[in-house]
């Protein structure tokens, strides 16, 4: 009996530390309370971004850090205290004050995810996704549209490009602008456009099919598939289209290049054996590195910021899936079945692609995936 | 946010609490220099031709069918008639339209169609059709098609 009397609220205390313990790995995080009058949407956009990073668990419970603020008209304050209750970060979104240079005007659901951003990578280490943009295409009505949308599923926006057929999306670093395909009458380029005001222009516009473009994440280069010299290979140019590199030289079929982080390489894709697989090549020339990914087929190779991970399509039959490839250990792995065309985020965590039903996001930590744009969508690619 | 205007911001603000504690952000910043291996590249030829098939005055005269990048004997037997045709009419032009058929990615097939053209085009001019007077497009999956199509025209003079 008296053993019981203390074992009790021993367990108990236990028991109830245990309960208030954040899951393993995640960083607890306390929401406190927002003022302003438009205090209550910004939070809700705030506590969505924290808790979708799958980096952080918010929690009242021996928090680590505190996040708080104000908020009116579109503007945002953000405020983040350490365990400490010292303020470590404050920052304004949406001043509008003539006498700084830092002056945004964006919409309030923008800067509640980019002080989002902020507060995780001040707290993870790593990037934060919020305020980062997906571009797609959308098919609807016969009809082919360039289109961003944010990483909560909103602000989708229809970017001019005619009404020619477009394909191939892909960002610039920092965001501001986008490198599309164009087709008219069986001949496709590669145009980019300005995300500030629109203006776009023709950057290859080489006999043959032109198209695949990817920009180097130091934003000096665009690779892409040109046949003008005979046969569809990789090339290389100044992301002006100035100047070109024919960086393979093959009677295969070499496309959908992707960039390595530091930008010194390049996963493509070649049909050389048969059917397309996946190949590393130095930006500077040399013998491509097929990689034994063992699917029959793999297609839309894309380079996560991490430097050691490649996801891709992989083709078994008729069916598709997304896969990874580890370059540590030469080996891959399905993540995600009946899904195809991945995009790796910034945080190296999260990967956007398409299932029939539409655009999806996938924590390749947890397995969750969340719907974002529902439709006939493909090519999905997000802002780093 | 860029990451550049963040810590602009930042600073701006007093934020120095941040500056200190955060590692691993990026260090580059791109000093406006060319790259190195501009030397190695050469300017990116213009178009000089924009024709396909759907162009007004195109006469489609023959669908090539293909199965994978090859160009198969029966599909050469196709190109024959053609072929005599523009020996026959040497001020007319050829039209070589690659269709691909569903493929693994669009992105490939894009390219399947451009490389099934351009395979056709070689053909005609190993065949001493003068290059000058061949144009290739592509169509990809657009109509689910394996094949090549072929249509003549007469340039304006």
């Amino acid at each position: 009996m008296r053993a019981s009397r203390f074992i009790f609220p021993l367990l108990s205390t236990l028991l109830a530390a245990r309960a208030a313990d954040p899951p393993a790995g995640l960083i607890p995080v306390k929401l406190d309370e927002f003022f302003g009058s438009t205090a209550d949407a910004v939070m809700e956009v705030v506590k969505q971004d924290l808790q979708r990073s799958g980096r952080i668990v918010l929690t009242d419970e021996n928090p680590q850090w505190t996040v708080t603020g104000s908020s009116s008209g579109g503007r945002v304050k953000g405020v983040l205290l350490d365990a400490k209750g010292e303020v470590v970060l404050t920052i304004q979104y949406g001043l509008d004050d003539p006498s700084t240079e830092y002056v945004e005007v964006k919409d309030l659901r923008t800067n509640a995810h980019e002080f989002s951003d902020d507060v995780i990578e001040m707290i993870t280490g790593q990037p934060g996704i919020a305020a980062r943009q997906i571009a797609f295409i959308r098919e609807s009505g016969g009809r082919r549209a360039l289109c961003t949308v944010d990483t909560s599923g909103r602000n989708l926006r229809v970017i001019p490009t005619g009404r020619l057929p477009v394909s191939s999306p892909a960002f610039s670093p920092g965001n501001e602008q986008l490198a599309f395909s164009l087709t008219n009458d069986g001949q496709t380029d590669t145009w980019l456009t300005s995300l500030d005001d629109g203006a776009a222009s023709a950057i290859i516009l080489a006999s043959g099919t032109n198209s695949g473009a990817s920009i180097s994440p130091d934003g000096t280069r665009i690779a892409l598939t040109m046949s003008h010299e005979g046969n569809p290979d990789i090339y290389i140019s100044l992301i002006a289209g100035t100047h070109s590199k024919r960086l393979t030289n093959s009677d295969s079929i070499e496309f959908s290049p992707a960039w390595s982080p530091d930008s010194s390489r390049l996963v493509f894709c070649s049909d050389g054996t048969g059917s397309p697989q996946l190949y590393i090549m130095s930006r500077s020339g040399g013998e491509p590195q097929r990689l034994s990914t063992r699917w029959q087929t793999c297609t839309d190779p894309d380079w996560c910021p991490d430097g050691v991970r490649i996801a891709f399509t992989a083709h078994r039959g008729s069916s598709r899936s997304i896969a990874i490839y580890d370059l540590n250990r030469g080996t891959s792995a399905q993540i995600a079945a009946g899904g195809w065309d991945p995009s790796w985020a910034a945080d190296a965590r999260h990967l956007v692609y398409v299932k029939s039903d539409g655009l999806h996001i996938l924590d390749t930590v947890t397995g969750d995936s969340r719907k974002l744009v529902s439709g006939n969508v493909s090519e999905p690619t997000w802002s780093r | 946010m860029n990451p550049t205007t963040f810590l602009s911001r930042a600073a701006a603000l007093g934020v120095t609490a941040f500056l200190v504690s955060c590692s691993g952000l990026p260090d580059h910043v791109h000093d406006g220099s060319l790259p190195d291996d501009e030397a190695e590249m050469s300017a990116v030829p213009q178009r000089s031709d924009q024709l396909g098939l759907k162009d007004p005055g195109v006469e489609s005269v023959a669908v090539v069918p293909f199965r994978g990048r090859e160009l198969h004997a029966d599909s050469k037997r196709r190109l024959y008639p053609v072929l005599e045709r523009l020996k026959a009419n040497p001020s007319q032009h050829l039209v070589i339209g690659g269709f691909s058929g569903r493929q693994p990615s669009e992105e490939y097939a894009r390219q399947l169609a451009e490389a099934r053209a351009r395979l056709v085009r070689r053909w005609f001019e190993d065949e001493d059709i003068s290059p000058d007077r061949l144009h290739t497009a592509a169509y990809g999956q657009e109509t689910g098609s394996n094949s090549v199509e072929l249509g003549v025209f007469t340039p304006a003079p």
